[in-house]
């Protein structure tokens, strides 16, 4: 059984200009131990997607089964020890650290919310987790401000670790961080994964990232996913148009001065187009694309695809 | 270009803040019709640089050394009235974040048009003429109609072709792109990075593009500058430069990328870290990036910094533990 399921997940959110497909019928699967990576652009729900599962976006449809309990039929008191075991860390963890609390009381206010040990017995759970994400033993007593952004970063995952997750979502962790910084915080991210057998759920924009940290990966499109596959193969032979585009957009030394060939803009998800929602921007789009949205299928090499000439595609 | 003047040749440029110096003695050339990446992280001094070019700077700051000489003037000796008129007309500048750059309140035509009235002295409707043709040369389709829209109809990727629109309405010789994609998706991202070198041949620019990103680097620079700390660490060829790195931050900066992992998995291969933060750099006497190097010695610590020394195929390095020892690893 999985750690996580998803099935047909929607957040719809009513606007002046009308209903936003923010997330609109999603399936997804996290083993425990297993990171899942989420690529797409801005705007393609992959954020909401996150939040909805932590019960921090509202879920219009769909299912979130955590170890096999539908969250969504759960009231909050009854969801509380789940989502315990679920933690977020976000791009810019210094938006939700409190400036004026020093990161021992940062790090203590979830054990102390959870009522979880003894004044004594938090001192040191808070020491712990400050050793354990690699900031120095001082760092209790300084505020944020104190901090570089890697340094931001690391007490955002540690406050994450506090309550002994099995599931962390990880909003764009290292987009902020410069190139140095970035691969210390992956690292880290590593060595707590294997220490603590964590889940990940890694929501990123940058593919190369993505594909150097993930064990499977899912490409979202306008509230959508399009394609998934463990992440070798997807590299190896993506399937989907736009899992195609995506990764010859980026920037490579190897294609020296040559044009990505993927035109247009990303639609609204006020105004998704009828059909294939990408059929405006793919070269390969038929009438059948234009008027029949493709379900997912499953294909024989791990692939799953949403697209009528996913065979085609391949083979281009 | 050989034995004749480049279209911009920086030499000893010193940027200081109270307490701080932002760039030291940097130098660097870019010729009419060559792209010259400045790459470097945050505190490394290049969109300094940038903002000195265009004597742009916080009020705080100083030019305490160093000339800048284009088309036959030091930008760094002209006084403001000179400079507006360089400004806009003989180089432009584009920035990260295009909204806030662009005025709300105005439509993007207006904008413009604005810059063609104030530098080429075109009448209102020659210039609406003209910023409809521009709007086409950037690629945004229908212009006709879109010259009539406010910023925030446009998507992020669309602002900073008008942006570049603005920015090329005069015809510079010189475009400074700093960050120009940084905001922007991966797939419009790749439209823009295209359209830009694409306006670099067609108009004979000069393109500085500042960036963080080595792939940027290595798929549309001529040259390639990596400054650390202020001042320049490396400069070369990018094909080059990132096959075989001469300075161990280069090295270091190569070995932190995930795409480095040429398809590896965090389960076979682990990212190499550069120890630290840039912060390391503050009141170092010697070589900045020291404090952080795994082949650091001694002498490396000792003032002054090392120079920078010529290598074959017209490289430069600036480190001495590494020269004539091959590629760090």
């Amino acid at each position: 059984m999985s750690l996580l399921e998803l099935r047909g997940l929607a957040v719809h959110y009513a606007t002046a200009r009308g209903t936003l497909h923010a997330v609109d019928g999603v399936d997804l699967d996290i083993a425990r131990g297993e990171t899942v990576g989420l690529v797409g652009e801005s705007g393609c729900g992959k954020s909401t997607l996150g939040k909805a599962l932590l019960g921090l976006a509202p879920v219009t449809a769909g299912a979130v089964r955590f170890d096999g309990v539908d969250l969504t039929a759960l009231g909050a008191r009854a969801r509380a020890p789940f989502r315990r075991r679920m933690q977020m860390i976000f791009q810019d963890p210094f938006g939700s650290l409190n400036p004026r609390h020093t990161i021992g009381a940062i790090l203590d206010a979830p054990l102390k919310v959870h009522g979880l040990g003894d004044r004594a017995a938090r001192r040191a759970r808070v020491a712990a987790l400050i050793a354990q994400v690699g900031l120095p033993p001082d760092a209790v007593a300084r505020y944020p401000h104190e901090f570089s952004g890697g340094q931001r970063q690391r007490i955002g995952i540690a406050r994450a670790l506090a309550l002994e997750p099995d599931l962390i979502v990880c909003d764009e962790p290292v987009s902020a961080l410069d190139l140095s910084i970035q691969a210390q915080i992956l690292n880290l991210l590593v060595d707590l994964k294997r220490d603590l057998g964590l889940a990940y759920l890694f929501i990123s924009h940058d593919l190369g990232v993505v594909r150097y940290f993930a064990d499977r990966v899912l490409v979202m499109y306008l509230g959508r996913i399009v394609e998934s596959a463990p992440a070798a193969t997807l590299w190896r032979r993506p399937m989907h148009p736009y899992t195609r585009a995506l990764i010859a957009a980026v920037p490579d030394p190897a294609r020296r001065r040559q044009a990505a060939p993927l035109a247009g803009d990303l639609p609204s998800p006020q105004d998704v187009p009828t059909g294939c929602r990408f059929h405006p921007r793919c070269p390969f789009a038929t009438e059948l694309c234009r008027t029949t949205e493709p379900p997912p299928r499953t294909l024989d090499d791990g692939h799953d695809v949403a697209c009528h000439h996913a065979e085609t595609v391949a083979g281009a | 270009m050989v034995g004749t003047e480049p279209l911009l040749r920086i030499d000893g440029l010193t940027v200081a803040f109270p307490g701080e110096t932002a760039v030291r003695d940097l130098s660097l050339a870019v010729e009419a019709g060559q792209t010259v990446a400045i790459v470097g992280e945050s505190g490394s001094g290049k969109s300094m640089t940038a903002l000195a070019l265009m004597r742009l700077l916080p009020r705080s700051a100083r030019i305490t050394g160093g000339s800048a000489r284009f088309a036959g003037r030091d930008l760094m000796a002209l006084d403001e009235g000179a400079m507006r008129r360089v400004r806009g007309r003989e180089i432009a500048m584009i920035f990260q974040e295009p909204m806030t750059s662009l005025n709300p309140v105005h439509t993007i035509g207006a904008q413009v048009a604005e810059v063609l009235r104030l530098h080429e002295g075109l009448g209102r409707a020659a210039a609406r003429k003209r910023a409809i043709e521009l709007l086409d040369l950037v690629r945004i389709a229908d212009p006709a109609r879109r010259v009539d829209d406010y910023p925030h109809q446009l998507s992020g990727g669309m602002r900073q072709r008008v942006m570049i629109a603005i920015a090329v309405a005069c015809g510079p010789k010189l475009l400074i792109a700093d960050e120009p994609t940084t905001a922007l998706d991966v797939t419009i991202q790749a439209q823009v990075l295209d359209l830009l070198d694409r306006l670099r041949r067609d108009l004979s620019m000069g393109l500085l593009l500042i960036t963080h990103d080595l792939g940027i680097v290595g798929q549309w620079a001529d040259r390639v500058v990596v400054m650390y700390a202020g001042r320049k660490v490396e400069e070369g060829p990018p094909g080059a430069l990132l096959e075989a790195p001469l300075h161990p931050y280069t090295a270091g900066l190569l070995g932190a990328s995930p795409r480095k992992a040429e398809g590896l998995g965090y389960r076979e291969a682990r990212l190499a870290e550069i120890p630290g933060s840039i912060s390391s750099a503050r009141g170092e006497a010697g070589c900045a990036f020291a404090p952080r190097c795994r082949h650091a010695i001694a002498s490396c610590r000792a003032a002054p910094p090392p120079p920078l020394v010529a290598h074959a195929d017209g490289r430069m390095v600036a480190c001495p533990v590494l020269a004539g020892s091959g590629a760090p690893s």
